[in-house]
């Protein structure tokens, strides 16, 4: 009766678990047909349509997709539904999308302090000579916090308001502080990086004497 | 049907090689946690915003449940820190292993709800295997459960279910499977002429060094690492068949095919070297070594048998 009883429990956790990982693509927006890689990404499968002698147009590729992708989170969420509590107490679950979708126009994060009348960087990804505090924002779990996708995270401004203390209290003579990201120009297959934007994105600014 | 299913879960084995994945899989949480311990991080990045931290989810209508218990305050959100990472010391030494791996599957879930973003996929995996872990017996030996018993850490004759160490081979498998099955992107694939990794190590924020402009060489080993990597992830399943083929001597041509082509040992090998290569070039924290210390569960020391 044991083995009985740990055979069905294994076969519900199972069950529970297959439901979970059913994919649950993101919801495919209509600003998505503005974003340069999505736009690269349909024309992607506008080609491989036409391969199979199929014609359909970016929009027409879109259209389907989104319907596909709402069926598909929308069934997902029907059978998630009675396991949710306990995945959510638990904090466990299915679902496995590791680098799924690579960014096309990556972000690099950026902080500045201004001093003597200009901005110069203490902070950029990657550069040897702006590394203050760069251990902390390799940190996996860090990174998460501030890593912008279309926005940025939901814990980004509470983030961004210690970092700023931290960047105040190592740069006394600073009077502000911007903290935000340039965004990679297109990257081109096998073509050289092509620079980052001039415009600073989801930037914010924080001024010494402010209360 | 449902008798094969029953004897398929009613076995038994050495406790050996579950211990040994017990004792090292909390060994890499904590030293994650430690880390930000070390970094100065761990009394900010899980307390209130309104008292200076970045958790938006530990005050209010979102409140963890752990917050509402010990109040939304700094000393909580410290205090959860700590007692997830005295946790992993319990189960890690096989302490009172069945309660100490079922309280740090929920703190750690508990963890996760003061600041889900950064609460990534490895995080999720160790919750579902502590779970198992908790109701496995793996902590009957390389424990101190073992000594208080019989005096010695070590207890080799102890037998435990095999149905624990199946799930995590089949979590492990579903893993990988899965994440190759979900990488939409036409980068992925022939379509997207393989580029994703070229992509991927151009991300500034991601990548341990500057990949930009590496040269045609480097821009070829990437495609060959993108398609090595989808479809080595989508082969994972041969993995059960292997597994299955060289239990029972089943399955005919393919099991034997499997067997001769050493195929577990091959695709654990590659795996080494794609986690190795991903610690090597992008920052993903723990996730390369959470992933290796599973890889002993596709090996058991002595010989499963049945208790029927």
């Amino acid at each position: 009766m044991k083995a009985e009883l740990r055979a069905g429990l294994i076969a519900l956790v199972i069950l529970s678990q297959a439901v979970a990982a059913i994919p649950n693509p993101p919801e495919l927006k209509d600003s998505a047909l503005k974003d340069p890689s999505a736009q690269a990404e349909l024309d992607a499968w506008v080609d491989n349509f036409a391969a199979f002698g199929i014609e359909k147009s970016r929009e027409e590729v879109h259209a389907l997709g989104k319907w596909w992708t709402a069926r598909l989170r929308g069934t997902r969420e029907a059978l998630v539904w009675p396991f949710k509590p306990i995945f959510q107490f638990t904090g466990t679950g299915q679902g496995w999308g590791l680098f799924a979708f690579p960014d096309m126009q990556p972000h690099r994060f950026e902080i500045a302090v201004y001093e003597d009348g200009a901005f110069r960087d203490v902070y950029v990804d990657l550069d040897p000579d702006a590394d203050f505090m760069a251990p902390v924002f390799a940190a996996r779990r860090v990174r998460a916090v501030y890593n912008p996708g279309n926005k940025p995270p939901p814990a980004f401004d509470p983030f961004t308001d210690w970092l700023a203390d931290q960047v105040f209290e190592a740069h006394p003579d600073a009077e502000k502080v911007r903290i935000g990201f340039r965004r990679s120009l297109r990257l081109k297959s096998g073509e050289p990086h092509p620079g980052y934007s001039k415009r600073v994105h989801f930037t914010r600014v924080f001024d010494r004497e402010a209360p | 049907m449902i008798r094969r299913w029953v004897a398929f879960w009613n076995t038994e084995e050495s406790a050996t090689t579950l211990a040994a994945v017990r004792v090292l899989m909390p060994l890499v949480l904590l030293s994650d946690l430690l880390h930000v311990w070390f970094l100065g991080l761990h009394d900010v990045m899980w307390s209130p915003e309104e008292l200076g931290g970045w958790s938006v989810t530990a005050i209010g209508a979102e409140q963890p449940l752990f917050g509402q218990i010990f109040g939304g305050t700094t000393e909580t959100s410290v205090g959860l820190f700590w007692l997830v990472a005295w946790l992993c010391v319990m189960v890690s030494t096989g302490t009172f292993t069945r309660t100490s791996a079922l309280m740090l599957a929920l703190c750690y879930a508990q963890l996760e709800d003061f600041l889900p973003v950064a609460d990534r996929a490895i995080d999720r995996l160790y919750r579902n295997l502590f779970l198992v872990l908790a109701f496995s017996g793996a902590g009957k030996t390389l424990s101190v459960d073992a000594w208080l018993r019989t005096r010695a850490f070590r207890d080799d004759a102890v037998r435990i279910g095999g149905w624990a160490r199946r799930l995590f081979i089949l979590q492990v498998v579903w893993m990988y499977f899965d994440a190759g099955l979900e990488k939409g992107a036409s980068t992925w694939s022939v379509m997207g002429r393989y580029d994703a990794l070229h992509y991927i190590l151009q991300d500034p924020i991601m990548s341990r060094a500057d990949f930009t402009n590496p040269g045609a060489l480097f821009h070829w080993i990437t495609r060959l690492g993108t398609a090595g990597t989808i479809w080595w992830e989508l082969a994972a399943p041969l993995m059960l068949v292997a597994l299955f083929a060289t239990g029972t001597g089943r399955l005919g041509r393919m099991g034997r095919w499997l067997r001769k082509v050493r195929f577990r040992e091959v695709y654990l090998a590659i795996g080494m070297l794609f986690h190795i290569i991903l610690w090597a070039t992008l920052e993903l924290g723990m996730f390369p070594p959470a992933m290796l210390v599973l890889y002993p569960c596709f090996f058991l020391i002595g010989e499963e048998r049945s208790r029927d």
